[in-house]
């Protein structure tokens, strides 16, 4: 349970990031709307995990928080990338595509092997 | 490093509770405005897109959990909440609190400052620098593998200091005998010359002035002729009274003037020396004449071996030197030899290792019942909370945390206890040290006592072991059980016979079987100690003052010569006032006099050797030291005058040679005096009395047959002088020496001292610190395990109540109550005292050396030892038993 959760917890904090480099700072809310319209159906989450994602996040210093006003006048607290967290999602879209290229290619059966191949 | 930075800001946060609470619900709060929001726009009804928006939520206080698990260090909270709670109860039971903690103190202080006052203090032999790796060269005869000769001439020890491999130094050294004179009274003192590096290599910084240099060792180019001198503590203590202000001035050695420069520390005792003088390296052989004056031509030499080097790798190297410069010395060596090597802590002092051991044998134990102390504390302490760590259980501790919980507890009791015993150790180290002076401790002046570290480490080590250890035992005597048992029964029922109950009640078998063990060790070590000092001399030693008397040489020589110096000598001490008696003899008690062949008495012919220890004395001697006429007379003053020849003998003599016949009036000749130039030969001496024993060989040796006659036989050798005072002996010194010197100068006093003193050389200070160091850890450890035993009893009593309520309801009289409490602890204290008896049974063997006098079965000890055991036992289950009679029946009952 706890692996699911970790691999979970990495890849949540992967898509966070990206959402806040694509809309620039925005609330937890938000955030959460985002992946899960992003995602479709396929994605069905709990908004309440998104915190400590969020906290870790910002405890490791890739966000940073601030408490501001939401396009309806509510106030909310937005978060936003600092430049560790460019970095970081640079670093994180590489290993990620790295990890999903491996897995394809695994998973399609047509590894570099040739005369394994029947 | 995000990952330390993500912890630094954990950390901090962790104080900041109230903050994050406060911001984390407002930030959830607008979160579900928002959706509720967005939800409505969608068309819910205002419930419904509550509702969902609650639900994709996850839940309000489900999120809060998790987010402050991010938030803070959560162990580090349950962590801070067991200590809190840990404290709480330690200081709700502060009597249990108080007790543990003052075993664990008592353990770790006194093990640690009992090793530490006498390993440093008083055991270790050597003051020097490097003692471990001190090694005495000696050189063996192949033929016997005998040891041949341990003293080289000065350029082989330069030969081996400068070629050999494996040592770090090698120093040489020997004795010298000079005369001092002071006030012009002459006494002989016992010297000892050491090479210019002796200073550096033994590693003692003098105790006034200054040590030895290369300087001191070049002014004259010998020994003899060095200007300077370094005196022992114990001679600037006798000639000099510690006057400081003797640095600097001259005194007479050998009628030339030496500057003193400076005293060694009282442990400083290298060679039994009176006094330090340097030779230089380069010095030449000794002449004859110098020789005559005290030059040694021969020096002993001892080196630093090298760390981790072999016996043979070192023998090996100075063997190959040895057999270069014995080319030189053809004379000085066998035919075939080896060089062989010994080190010298176990040369010098051989028992050393056992006596280590028997120290760190009687704190081992000390420290054993301490631990065992506390063990049965935390098992008493625990079992009764047995009921509530149950209860806690049922309600939802889980295992692990309840364990946590109770290690915690134990972790601050042990620490407390460990740091309380460490501060006790230093502050009782303080206090010994600030009374180093006072007797029984004697501690050595200049002895560096510190807190030996290792014995302090595995002291809190293992007591802090114990505590964590038995702290734990509730996790396995209460968590693992079914939850109701424990609710409805254990922690009341002390009739349940768990394994916790088996388990306290052998710690407190054991603790005792431990006290009596050091308790019958100790009685062992005082029974050796009293039958050393009180050992029956045959004669009474107090109050005798004794010297040698050197003679110089090619003077007094016959003895009509010796009679003339000695009888006036004699007579003029007679008439000092505060002198009973005064008497000459060859030889001191204990000494047995110079002869110990065979005899030859007519009519009684032997197959074996009939040995005899002979002393040539003057008239006065029988009384001097107060032996008993029990036969016939004694010798008279006639007697020495005219060298008849007549003999006093002793009882044990008349036992083995005469059997039940009158010996007075039988010849018996000494055949030891046919072998010597200057004495009688084929000289039958008529024995004219028979007198009482007395010791006149070692103190473990039986009497031996003994033959006193007069002093006057023959002037061969040095004489020796006793004086019976009825005053402080020493006092009398000063006048003797000068009466002495009166008659004439040229004879010297040496050596002189009381009687006693000088048995003490027998004696010496082992079995007094044996006593001390085992009587301390007795009493301790007693003490402990009858608090011991006290926690026990009393915490089985308050199990009890219910059951002795009962039993008084019923009608027990206090009598009968106080008569069962006392028998489970009489039963307790038995047990322990039988198993302390087989155990002490089988370890009394390995103290055998260490006894003196006494068996090692010694039915005092192994009778005294337990009955005190008994007793201060039954006084400890005493007031638990008191309080038993106390129980109200009605309250007890109630309990339920």
């Amino acid at each position: 349970m706890g692996d699911k959760k970790d691999v979970w917890q990495g890849t949540l904090a992967l898509m966070v990031l990206k959402t806040l480099d694509v809309l620039g700072p925005q609330h937890g809310y938000g955030i959460a709307r985002r992946i899960e319209q992003t995602s479709g159906d396929l994605l069905a989450v709990n908004y309440g995990t998104l915190y400590p994602a969020l906290l870790k996040l910002e405890q490791e210093g890739f966000i940073a928080s601030e408490w501001g006003v939401s396009d309806n006048n509510r106030r909310a607290k937005f978060y936003k990338l600092t430049r560790a967290g460019h970095r970081q999602l640079h670093r994180e879209a590489r290993d990620w595509a790295q990890t999903t290229e491996i897995l394809a290619r695994f998973l399609s059966g047509k590894g570099p092997v040739k005369d394994g191949a029947r | 490093m995000n990952f330390l930075r993500a912890c630094a800001i954990r950390l901090r946060n962790m104080f900041r509770k109230q903050n994050m609470e406060r911001d984390f619900s407002e930030e959830l709060n607008s979160h579900l405005e928002m959706h509720i929001a967005d939800n409505l726009r969608a068309g819910m009804s205002p419930q419904e897109a509550r509702r969902a928006a609650l639900i994709t939520l996850g839940g309000v206080e489900q999120t809060k959990e998790n987010y402050r698990d991010r938030w803070g260090m959560p162990w580090l909270d349950t962590l801070a909440q067991d200590f809190g709670f840990g404290a709480r109860i330690l200081r709700k039971n502060y009597g249990f609190t108080l007790i543990a903690v003052a075993a664990l103190a008592l353990g770790i202080g006194f093990s640690s400052v009992v090793f530490s006052i006498f390993y440093n203090g008083v055991l270790h032999p050597f003051p020097y620098r490097d003692a471990d790796r001190l090694t005495a060269i000696t050189a063996y005869d192949l033929k016997n593998n005998e040891e041949f000769r341990s003293y080289f001439h000065l350029d082989e020890v330069i030969a081996f200091r400068n070629e050999n491999h494996s040592f770090d130094d090698i120093v040489g050294y020997s004795g010298w005998e000079a005369i001092y004179t002071a006030h012009g009274i002459s006494e002989s003192l016992h010297g000892c010359v050491l090479t210019p590096n002796a200073m550096d290599f033994w590693g003692v910084r003098p105790y006034l002035g200054r040590g030895l240099s290369e300087q001191d060792a070049q002014t004259g180019g010998s020994a003899a002729a060095s200007q300077v001198i370094l005196l022992s503590y114990t001679f600037w203590k006798h000639a000099f009274n510690e006057d400081k202000s003797i640095l600097g001035t001259t005194m007479m050695l050998n009628a030339q003037p030496r500057t003193i420069i400076g005293v060694m520390p009282p442990r400083f005792v290298l060679f039994g020396a009176d006094f330090y003088v340097p030779v230089p390296w380069n010095r030449p052989e000794a002449t004859f004449q110098a020789m005559m004056n005290g030059e040694p031509n021969y020096f002993l030499a001892t080196g630093i071996v090298k760390p981790n080097l072999t016996a043979e790798t070192v023998a090996a190297d100075l063997d190959q030197i040895a057999h270069r410069t014995a080319v030189k010395y053809k004379q000085d060596y066998p035919e075939k030899f080896r060089i062989g090597t010994r080190l010298m802590s176990e040369a010098i002092v051989g028992d050393f290792k056992k006596t280590l051991l028997v120290l760190i044998g009687s704190v081992a134990l000390l420290l054993f019942i301490s631990s065992s102390n506390v063990a049965s504390l935390l098992l008493v302490h625990n079992s009764a909370r047995a009921k509530e760590i149950a209860l806690r259980a049922a309600l939802g501790a889980s295992r692990g945390r309840l364990i946590r919980q109770l290690l915690m507890e134990s972790f601050i009791l042990g620490t407390i206890g460990c740091a309380a015993g460490s501060f006790l150790a230093y502050a009782g180290l303080r206090t010994a040290m600030a009374m180093r002076d006072v007797a029984p401790l004697q501690i050595p002046g200049e002895a560096d006592v510190s807190l030996n570290m290792p014995v302090l480490l595995f002291a809190v080590g293992v007591s802090l072991l114990t505590t964590l250890l038995f702290g734990l035992s509730p996790a396995f005597f209460a968590v693992g059980k079914d939850v109701r048992d424990n609710l409805q029964g254990a922690g009341v029922n002390a009739k349940s016979s768990d394994r916790g109950n088996r388990l306290r009640y052998a710690l407190v078998v054991g603790q005792v079987a431990l006290s009596l063990l050091l308790l019958v060790f100790a009685g062992l070590m005082i029974r050796s100690f009293v039958a050393v000092t009180h050992f029956d001399y045959g004669f009474s030693t107090r109050n005798i003052l004794v010297s040698e008397v050197h003679f110089p040489a090619h003077r007094y020589e016959s003895a009509e010569d010796k009679r003339a110096y000695l009888e006036p000598a004699l007579a003029r001490i007679a008439a000092l006032p505060g002198v009973t008696h005064v008497a000459t003899a060859i030889g001191l008690p204990l000494e047995g006099g110079p002869g110990t062949r065979d005899v030859t008495i007519p009519g009684k012919p032997h197959a074996e050797n009939w040995t005899t220890a002979i002393d040539a004395v003057s008239e006065g001697y029988f009384q001097t030291l107060g032996l008993q006429l029990l036969h016939g007379r004694l010798l008279t003053a006639a007697d020495v005058a005219s060298a008849s020849r007549v003999a006093v003998v002793n009882r044990t003599l008349v036992e083995k040679y005469f059997d039940k016949e009158d010996p007075v009036g039988h010849q018996i000749k000494f055949n030891e005096f046919d072998e010597m130039p200057v004495t009688p030969h084929d000289a039958y001496y008529e024995i004219v009395g028979v007198v009482s024993d007395f010791r006149n060989g070692r103190v473990e040796h039986p009497t031996l047959p003994q033959a006193f006659i007069p002093y006057t036989f023959s002037g061969v050798g040095d004489r020796s002088l006793l004086v019976r005072t009825s005053v402080e002996p020493t006092s009398l010194l000063n006048a003797i020496r000068q009466i002495m010197s009166d008659v004439d100068s040229a004879p010297v006093l040496a050596h002189a001292g009381t009687l006693d003193a000088f048995l003490d050389q027998y004696e010496l200070v082992k079995p007094r610190f044996r006593v001390i160091s085992f009587s301390v850890c007795a009493g301790i450890g007693l003490g402990l395990s009858m608090i011991g035993l006290f926690g026990v009893m009393a915490y089985s009593v308050a199990l009890q109540t219910h059951d002795l309520g009962v039993r008084m309801a019923l009608g027990a009289q206090a009598g009968n109550i106080l008569q069962l409490v006392l028998r489970q602890g009489l039963f307790l204290v038995g047990g322990g005292v039988i198993v302390g008896l087989i155990a002490a049974a089988l370890c009394v063997r390995l103290l055998e050396s260490q006894l003196w006098g006494v068996s090692a079965f010694d039915v005092g000890a192994f009778v005294l030892a337990p009955l005190a055991l008994l007793i201060t036992g039954l006084l400890a289950c005493y007031l638990p038993a008191r309080r038993a009679t106390l129980v109200d029946p009605l309250v007890a009952l109630r309990y339920e």
